[in-house]
């Protein structure tokens, strides 16, 4: 008998549970009432939820800190909140999937964009545009188009990744180049110095080089700067074969094998990172003579290696001639707007805030460059007043803008996302070990993503 | 049943409600959802369309990356599992032995088991650095003046990994040495009055009384290789190269999930190694007949 009272109190409080929630919740009805009967002559105070990539607490930083009391002060009635996830796409798939959406913006990369596009994850945003007199054309077209699927928009561009060609000094005097003007523009310039700078040592191991080829990045680069392209948005093909794509892993291809694949792997591995941000990156140690970075860079090198003396040239293309700067690509970012947002007019209010009116206040402070072409000259007034007009990299800037200015090439944005990516990375090797010719590879590689885009798209 | 049994049963589901609820909730419905989306084209974020057989059939057929991803973790299973047994009993045994300060030896191999698995992918990428590593620098007195490329190179990123494994096999060599010291000592002091050596002793004696523990080990083992994710997925920053070389199942399969938005592709994948695992475990318990020896049968 006493088990059964036992069993029926228990029975009791669970079922009371939700009645107690309901109540707490009912009670917490009143009280907001209250509160919003108290507040309505105040004006609703909004938070914005941000998912953003975490770039590390050195740059975040600026964007939880200073942008923030920026944004906040120039809009009381509006509060910032930033989530910075380990892995940003998942969070935004997870919060997508969820459907019930808390989040007002997305930060995004171009593979990205179009794969939840052709899901139905981002609110379009022309009508935005049109509305706040923001065109397409004042942004560098190479990023723009990397925000858009056919005629619509679906995020604003942010930062716009232009490349440079950072350069060891002391290493290319040591080779006889003059270190201020080392005249490397073409593909040719290339294979001399990377002929004059590779060493190997006593035992046959490689251990210092010019330029590194292996990354997906390079490929599309030159695929570019040969006259590939890599996609057709209006037929969704894939153009990976096309034969100006296969010249250029050709042309990869002899460089590996001039330094051979396997030592050129097991130098890489060498270090922790081999493109991002560490002390023990080969550029700094003095082991290649170049590294392709953003401004960014400088900070990086200041922190390590204060003493290195570097300089900034503009990414080489195929002959030299200066139309062909019209093939550089320009990686970067974008952000929109996800479908369900609690608040998506105040979310376009900062978007614009950030990207287009005060784009180049956000890109001197958080250490990127802008994709507004107009905000270039303030931009850069505001990185020589930030940073000193005699610091070195305020007078490197104009070579990262000259790329904003000439190119028109971006990272492919296709609905197979990331997969184009990895299964470029894997073409790349198979050419690079020989296992296939770079025709096969990049047959292979078309052929396999063409059916990742068809299953995207529900073909 | 009778009415008292009833009063009790329903009282002990009553108490163990709150984890039935979370057990049906996170794991029964996600497994039989699974089963679903294995049989649809879904890509997390719009709705699952049903395609039959398709994705299995793509996965068997058209997918060379799936077949790679196998032969992997095979290899990975194949040669990790036998040297992991083989080296958990040889260590067992020496930790087994009466020499002062066991309990310091036995810690010190335990201590990888509590390593985190990212800050053992990490370290163990340090050690194996083709040129600053240790271990080459080791290879490296020896004379030899190429040494491994590791985890840069596609024929050493397997080996590698299994050299991992191996250190990080302090739980199995526990159970092992657990095992070992549950056998009735007056088996070996019979075998002593019989002049049996310290071969025979080991053969006749401790392996077969282990033998279940051995069984025990094994169908672990083969569940964790099967599952083998962490460690190749930091190595190789998720992508499982250089040449697919450290594309594991799981890898490939968390890859289609959450980096290609191919859900119910993964589901598929998922099913697959579930059944998988189920028949080669099945096949273990069904040859372990032959093998593993139950006191008092």
């Amino acid at each position: 008998m006493k088990i059964l009272k036992i069993f029926l109190i228990m029975i009791l409080v669970f079922s009371l549970v939700p009645f107690l929630v309901l109540a707490r919740g009912d009670k917490a009805d009143k009280a907001g009432k209250e509160e919003k009967a108290a507040e309505e002559k105040a004006p609703e105070v909004i938070t914005l939820r941000i998912i953003w990539e975490n770039w590390g607490a050195d740059f975040t930083k600026y964007l939880d800190g200073e942008w923030t009391e920026k944004y906040e002060k120039d809009h009381p009635n509006i509060k910032l909140e930033w989530l910075f996830p380990a892995s940003w796409q998942e969070k935004e798939i997870a919060e997508l999937a969820g459907g019930d959406m808390t989040f007002d913006v997305f930060y995004m990369r171009p593979s990205f964009l179009p794969a939840i596009v052709e899901r139905g994850g981002l609110i379009p945003l022309n009508d935005y545009f049109a509305k706040s007199g923001v065109k397409t054309s004042d942004f560098v077209d190479a990023t723009m188009v990397t925000c858009m699927v056919g005629d619509q928009i679906y995020a604003i561009p942010g930062g716009a990744d232009f490349i440079g060609w950072f350069v060891n000094k002391d290493m290319l005097e040591a080779v006889g180049y003059d270190p201020d003007n080392p005249e490397i523009n073409s593909i040719e310039d290339i294979e001399v110095i990377n002929r004059r700078l590779a060493k190997w040592d006593d035992d046959g191991n490689l251990v210092q080089l010019g330029y590194m080829p292996i990354d997906f990045y390079q490929l599309i680069n030159w695929g570019y700067m040969f006259g590939g392209e890599w996609y057709d948005p209006e037929t969704q093909k894939v153009t990976g074969n096309d034969p100006a794509n296969v010249k250029a892993l050709e042309w990869l291809v002899e460089i590996v094998d001039y330094y051979g694949y396997e030592e050129l792997l097991k130098l890489r591995g060498e270090y922790a990172e081999w493109s991002g941000a560490s002390p023990d990156h080969p550029f700094i140690l003095g082991f290649t003579a170049f590294d392709s970075n953003g401004w960014w860079n400088y900070e990086i090198l200041q922190n390590y290696a204060p003493d290195l003396d570097y300089g900034v040239i503009n990414f080489p293309t195929l002959t030299g001639d200066p139309s062909e700067k019209a093939n550089w690509v320009v990686m970067g970012w974008s952000v929109g707007i996800p479908k369900g947002a609690p608040h998506p007019d105040e979310a376009w209010e900062f978007l614009k805030y950030s990207w287009y009116d005060f784009t180049a206040e956000f890109g001197a402070l958080t250490i990127n460059s802008p994709s507004v072409k107009k905000s270039f000259p303030r931009f850069e007034q505001l990185v020589n007043e930030q940073f000193g007009a005699d610091h070195r990299i305020a007078k490197l800037m104009p070579m990262f803008d000259e790329m904003g200015i000439h190119a028109t090439k971006s990272m492919p944005t296709t609905p197979a996302g990331e997969f184009f990516d990895t299964e470029l990375d894997r073409a790349m090797e198979a050419a690079m070990s020989h296992q296939m010719t770079a025709k096969e590879a990049l047959d292979t590689f078309t052929e396999r993503v063409q059916v990742q885009i068809d299953r995207a798209v529900g073909k | 049943m009778s009415k008292g049994e009833r009063k009790k049963l329903i009282i002990g589901l009553a108490f163990i409600s709150p984890w039935l609820l979370g057990f049906f909730i996170f794991y029964i419905y996600p497994f039989i959802a699974s089963i679903y989306y294995s049989f649809t084209v879904y890509h997390i974020i719009s709705p699952p369309e049903f395609i039959g057989l398709r994705n299995y059939v793509d996965l068997i057929t058209r997918d060379p990356l799936f077949i790679i991803s196998i032969k992997n973790t095979l290899y990975y299973a194949g040669i990790s599992l036998p040297l992991g047994i083989l080296m958990g009993i040889i260590i067992a045994l020496l930790l087994n032995t009466r020499v002062k300060g066991m309990a310091f030896y036995r810690t010190i191999f335990f201590l990888p088991v509590v390593v985190p698995f990212a800050a053992h992918a990490i370290l163990w990428k340090w050690i194996l650095n083709p040129r600053y590593g240790i271990i080459n620098y080791l290879i490296g007195l020896l004379g030899v003046k190429h040494p491994p490329g590791w985890f840069q190179v596609a024929g050493w990123a397997k080996p590698g990994l299994i050299i991992m494994a191996l250190w990080a096999s302090g739980q199995a060599i526990i159970i092992y040495l657990a095992g070992m010291q549950d056998i009735p000592k007056t088996l070996f002091e019979v075998a002593d009055l019989d002049g049996a050596n310290w071969f025979q002793k080991i053969k006749n004696i401790t392996l077969p009384m282990i033998s279940n523990v051995i069984l025990f080990n094994l169908v672990m083992g083969l569940i964790q290789a099967f599952q083998f994710f962490t460690q190749p997925f930091i190595i190789s920053k998720g992508t499982g190269r250089p040449m697919d070389s450290m594309l594991m199942y799981n890898l490939y399969l968390y890859k289609q999930a959450f980096k290609f938005f191919n859900m119910g592709y993964a589901c598929a994948m998922a099913w697959l190694l579930f059944v998988a695992i189920i028949l080669i475990t099945l096949f273990v318990f069904k040859t372990s007949k032959n093998w593993v020896f139950y006191g008092g049968e």
